[in-house]
């Protein structure tokens, strides 16, 4: 039996808005695929062939001869992966969907693949596959308990590394160091996807993802916000830096996600050892708290002062702010590009990124902007923060994409000297 | 860990304040958090850091998302002082 795993493409800002490259003095990022596919190949059993295609990079609707092809994707890359189950379907092959999309659509997905996964996958492949060689494959698996992440093995990535070649070297490979989250913010779809508690893979687990990344000289990137909560979670992440320092982890990092509330409210321990483990770059996550949906309003005083303080701690621990801004939550309005633009100037960002705010199926802003009837557009590709889907409440969905592509324009307008700077430093996503 | 004074409860609101849209005199016990005070669930984790570096108190992030009140937020500070 064979399986064929595919990572089904999308439309980066880039794509959608070529003229980003002319005004953007940067390498567009690449990132890694899906850490789920790897997780599934991790728990399919040894006797089972694998193979990998990563439609980014070549387009995967060609024939095969896997028995059944699997995907595992978010929502920008839906609608492709919809046209490569049609292809594959028609090969007579058996198709598989799991993901964060599939999870929050799985009606929508099964009228597209034949077998979908609802949830996390661990427990529920390695039943999918023995049910497949039975011939009772059923069109639905659905995970109803958190899976006990101390039964986890590794990623298997070497089925990514050795996919990689001229084109395709992904900047980092994602390490994750705990699942779910009991928070219900409004833009977010993790608690739906991971569902509502934190659960911290093992100290072992996580220094061996970063291990196994260092043995292949590939750099890691830590994007969980959650990571640092207080208590238990930023406990665990001092323990993670701390056993990096030790075995000389250090230079393995590429940047570590947080937002403005997490940044400001760290320890001066958690923030020092994570510098001392070489953390050199916050991808400081913005629009979805409470600071950065009210700083740039210009009727709330305390939260852009906050949010100085957020960009002011970062710069005095010597971790550089690599901050993406949102724009379009509901009190944003005509103002707020002029405000964020004045806000990066003042703060000394040198690095940043822009987004429009984007309604992902699975989140409280979707239940919330499909009651009010203000979704504009269900066509998936476009959900990829770069184009407006949804009436915003305080500007036109014009005055928004304007406003999105103003940012990019004079933000970078004076940005001209990152051109003479390495690839890895210049690096950002767009 | 650091053992809050007797003034515990007026310092906790001036924390509540530094994290919502009210000023510390405006706040009072029966505030609900979300609706009156604007604290989102965020906001809750800032507050649990800051009581977590104030006063060396030890709150689960499950625990604080289940907290509504500003008098709720004081009830389960005051529980884990009592604890401590």
């Amino acid at each position: 039996m064979k399986v064929l795993f595919v990572y089904a493409g999308f439309e980066r800002h880039s794509e959608a808005h070529p003229e980003l490259r002319k005004w953007v003095p940067m390498n567009e990022y690449l990132g890694s695929p899906s850490l789920g596919l790897s997780m599934m190949a991790a728990v399919t059993p040894p006797q089972i062939e694998i193979e990998y295609r990563d439609d980014r990079v070549e387009k995967a609707d060609r024939p095969t001869d896997a028995d059944l092809v699997a995907m595992s994707f978010f929502t920008p890359a839906a609608t492709r992966a919809f046209e490569l189950a049609k292809y594959f379907r028609g090969q007579g092959k058996t198709s598989v969907a799991g993901g964060i999309f599939p999870t929050a659509m799985p009606d929508e997905c099964e009228r597209h693949f034949d077998v979908v996964v609802v949830g996390e996958g661990e427990r529920l492949w390695p039943k999918l596959l023995a049910d497949f060689a039975a011939g009772a494959v059923k069109s639905r698996y659905t995970e109803d308990q958190a899976y006990p992440l101390d039964d986890v093995p590794l990623p298997k990535l070497s089925m990514y590394f050795g996919a990689e070649r001229d084109g395709f070297r992904p900047d980092d490979y994602p390490v994750q160091i705990t699942r779910g989250c009991p928070l219900q913010c409004q833009a977010c779809v993790l608690p739906l996807v991971m569902r509502k508690s934190i659960r911290e893979f093992s100290l072992p687990h996580a220094l061996g993802q970063l291990r196994q990344l260092k043995r292949e000289g590939k750099r890691a990137c830590l994007t969980e916000d959650t990571s640092w909560f207080p208590g238990r979670p930023a406990n665990h992440l001092k323990e993670l830096f701390r056993g990096m320092i030790e075995e000389g982890l250090e230079a393995s990092i590429s940047y570590v996600g947080i937002s403005m509330p997490q940044l400001l409210v760290a320890s001066d321990e958690v923030l020092r050892l994570a510098r001392e483990a070489g953390v050199g770059m916050f991808y400081l996550v913005g629009g979805f708290d409470p600071i950065t949906m009210r700083a740039f309003t210009g009727v709330d005083a305390k939260a852009l002062d906050r949010a100085h303080k957020a960009i002011a701690r970062a710069h005095r621990v010597g971790i550089v702010p690599y901050t993406s801004f949102l724009l379009g939550n509901d009190e944003d309005d005509v103002g707020t590009v002029d405000r964020m633009l004045e806000f990066a100037a003042a703060s000394g960002i040198e690095k940043a990124e822009f987004a429009i705010f984007t309604p992902y199926p699975g989140t409280p802003s979707w239940d919330r902007l499909n009651q009010e009837g203000r979704i504009l557009s269900r066509d998936w590709r476009h959900y990829n923060d770069a184009n407006v889907v949804f009436r915003p409440a305080k500007m036109t969905p014009q005055q928004l994409a304007d406003g999105y592509l103003r940012l990019w324009r004079e933000f970078y307008s004076d940005k001209g000297h990152w051109a003479d700077k390495c690839q890895a430093e210049r690096t950002i996503q767009f | 860990m650091t053992i809050p004074d007797a003034k515990w409860e007026s310092r906790m609101m001036e924390l509540i304040a530094e994290v919502s849209v009210m000023k510390v005199s405006q706040i009072k016990p029966e505030h609900r958090l979300r609706e009156d005070l604007g604290m989102d669930s965020v906001c809750s984790l800032e507050l649990i850091s800051m009581l977590a570096e104030e006063f060396g108190l030890d709150i689960s992030v499950e625990e604080a998302a289940g907290v509504n009140t500003v008098s709720g937020a004081i009830a389960m500070a005051r529980k884990h002082i009592e604890a401590a």
